[in-house]
């Protein structure tokens, strides 16, 4: 019993000291490299790149960056609900001392400490697409400089003003992201918003699917189930209104609801192209992610940016 | 028994080397690494999956499994969001979601042992039910406003050290003593080893079996403490997945997935291997892909390794 437990002790203890030894050795190394080159460094997290609209941002801010001749370091959890990882990769961010970091954070209470850690680091931050919510910031004593995003307000009305072109009365159904989500919110509003001042359709059920695939075909088809004469959906991403356009054709209601989804993927246009959706609302991943990368920039040189940049969206149709 | 104990030393030191040849390489590789604030940040980055994964190790020694921890930290957190700002004390508060994880666990304790479940079903049955209320309570929502009450834990530090590391060791501390000192950590090594042999010779396998998983739940709740505390945020979704990271943890540590054999010393190793590896990958900007990847050769390495030895 001793024996293992003197054994247990020794482990432990080497541990410590080859850690100590590796702190001893490595404290000079950072000091040289912050100071190499004038090139900036700009460390960039996005929700997670199983998504393709955060691929499309992440090849617009790397070419953009090769082209500036700005070093990109990104990294982005597997999973967009993982606010914790997101959190990890700010600090190791904070390590490698990188100049400002473009933040996509997967919740809007849960970044504010690790906003404020990069606060406490002298690194400014500018959050791009999603904003982080007002009371859990100040609470934390956290701030950004800049937030960079699609106008989705505007963008659910735009939804609205189409659904309405082609189905003029009727049920309609809505199918929403992760809850509290501010862009969800933000589209669904704008959307119900609109609706309800042109007149004519009726929102019969509006539920989330947390931006899933897999969710919108299941939510679709128990709304379905529910309202069977439903004649349009507004999807508040491509990816819910992916699952749903499969959920439609499988109940054989092909061609008979009218469905919008939003972020204009490739996979949506292919859909739309095929006939099989009318549309969707066009944001630009690319556009966002290279001016939130100029704002970044613009901050570092001159010491100021502007400090809330709607990036415009538009409803695409079949080419 | 004293030859397999042997084994098992040499398995943790097996591991250790490996951590500690990762953490050179690391350290050549990348000057951020092996700084002193670096660290310690990996370190906090593990402390809250080690402490799901010393609750998973009591678990996984009887030969269980337990995969609804993830929920558990889930509902956990959300009670805890909710009472936190009810203004009741924060020491009850605490207690009250170390408790909920540690009532959660009798649940799938009961189920395991007085309905004979198999652990996989029961806990999986668990892990939607746990998410589900989670989801419920919170309305699908994050809760936040906590005005600062759980900083202490969240960003706080004694003497330099952040409280959740001290958290963390105190938890692993505790579970030493119980595998090492007491009567039931004999059992529960013995439940693992032969449960019908243990049986027979008159200890109540039942009711040890059903404290592993208490014990499980409860370093649930205390991670959900933790969790929360971290982002000052209590959020439905959280949690996701982190029952395989703990039980990958375990199986890195040299803990047999068939019972009966490991240790909480190599647990701590095997969560910081993880740590490491997530960090170090980070600091060499390493696509998350490929970090997946990473991490998965690392699990199969760790146990075919074990597997040979052990033949």
């Amino acid at each position: 019993m001793m024996k293992r437990l003197w054994k247990t002790l020794a482990a432990i203890l080497v541990v410590a000291m080859c850690l100590s030894m590796l702190t001893g050795c490595g404290g000079g190394g950072d000091k040289d490299n912050g100071a190499a080159g004038d090139s900036y460094k700009i460390g960039v997290v996005l929700k997670s790149l199983a998504n393709p609209f955060y691929v499309t941002m992440q090849e617009a801010i790397e070419a953009k960056g090769k082209e500036l001749g700005v070093q990109i370091m990104l990294q982005a959890p597997e999973k967009e609900t993982d606010t914790e990882k997101q959190m990890q990769i700010l600090e190791n961010m904070i390590t490698q001392q990188v100049d400002a970091i473009l933040l996509a954070p997967n919740g809007s209470t849960e970044l504010a400490p690790a906003v404020k850690k990069c606060n406490d680091a002298g690194i400014p931050v500018i959050i791009v697409d999603t904003r982080l919510d007002e009371a859990a910031m100040k609470e934390n004593g956290a701030t950004t400089i800049s937030f960079v995003g699609s106008d989705n307000y505007y963008g659910g009305q735009v939804a609205a003003e189409e659904m309405k072109k082609v189905v003029s009365e009727g049920k309609i159904a809505v199918l929403e992201g992760i809850s509290g989500h501010e862009s969800s919110i933000n589209r669904v509003n704008g959307f119900t918003d609109k609706i309800k001042e042109l007149g004519g359709l009726e929102i019969v059920a509006s539920q989330p699917a947390d931006w899933d695939q897999e969710k919108g075909y299941t939510v679709f088809q128990n709304i379905l189930q529910a309202n069977p004469d439903i004649v349009g959906l507004f999807a508040a991403n491509d990816m819910m209104a992916l699952g749903a356009v499969k959920a439609i054709e499988d109940a054989g209601l092909s061609g008979k609801i009218t469905v919008i989804g939003f972020d204009a993927t490739d996979d949506a246009k292919a859909v739309i192209n095929e006939g099989r959706m009318l549309g969707s609302i066009a944001q630009s991943p690319a556009n966002m992610g290279t001016t939130a990368l100029e704002t970044a920039l613009d901050y570092l040189k001159n010491g100021s940016c502007e400090e809330d940049i709607a990036v415009e969206v538009v409803m695409q149709t079949a080419e | 028994m004293k030859k397999v104990n042997i084994k098992n030393v040499s398995n943790i030191f097996v591991v250790l080397v490996a951590l500690i040849v990762l953490c050179i390489a690391l350290s050549i590789a990348s000057p951020w690494f092996a700084t002193q604030k670096n660290l310690i940040n990996i370190v906090l980055q593990a402390a809250i999956n080690a402490t799901l994964a010393c609750g998973m190790t009591f678990v996984i020694l009887t030969g269980g499994i337990d995969l609804s921890v993830g929920s558990i930290v889930a509902l956990a957190g959300i009670v805890l969001g909710i009472i936190v700002k009810a203004e009741i004390p924060l020491a009850a508060a605490l207690l009250v979601c170390v408790l909920i994880g540690g009532f959660c666990g009798l649940v799938n304790g009961l189920l395991v042992t007085r309905l004979n479940l198999p652990a996989f079903i029961a806990t999986l049955g668990t892990m939607s039910i746990a998410r589900g209320a989670a989801l419920y309570i919170a309305g699908g929502r994050s809760i936040s406003g906590f005005s600062g009450k759980l900083n202490f834990i969240g960003s706080g530090a004694i003497l330099g050290i952040p409280v959740m590391i001290i958290i963390m060791a105190l938890t692993f501390i505790i579970g030493m003593f119980i595998l090492k000192y007491t009567r039931t950590g004999r059992y529960i090594y013995a439940i693992g080893g032969n449960m019908e042999a243990t049986r027979l010779s008159g200890i109540n396998t039942n009711f040890y079996t059903l404290l592993v998983y208490i014990i499980c739940g409860l370093t649930a709740g205390l991670a959900a403490v933790l969790l929360t505390a971290r982002l000052d945020s209590a959020q439905p979704v959280a949690g996701e997945g982190y029952e395989l990271d703990a039980i990958a943890a375990t199986v890195i540590g040299g803990t047999s997935l068939d019972g009966g054999e490991g240790r909480l010393s190599g647990t701590i190793i095997g969560a910081l291997m993880i740590a490491v590896l997530n960090n170090g990958l980070n600091l060499l900007n390493v696509s998350s892909y490929i970090q997946q990847v990473v991490i998965g050769i690392v699990i199969v390495l760790a146990v075919t390794f074990d597997r040979i030895r052990s033949k």
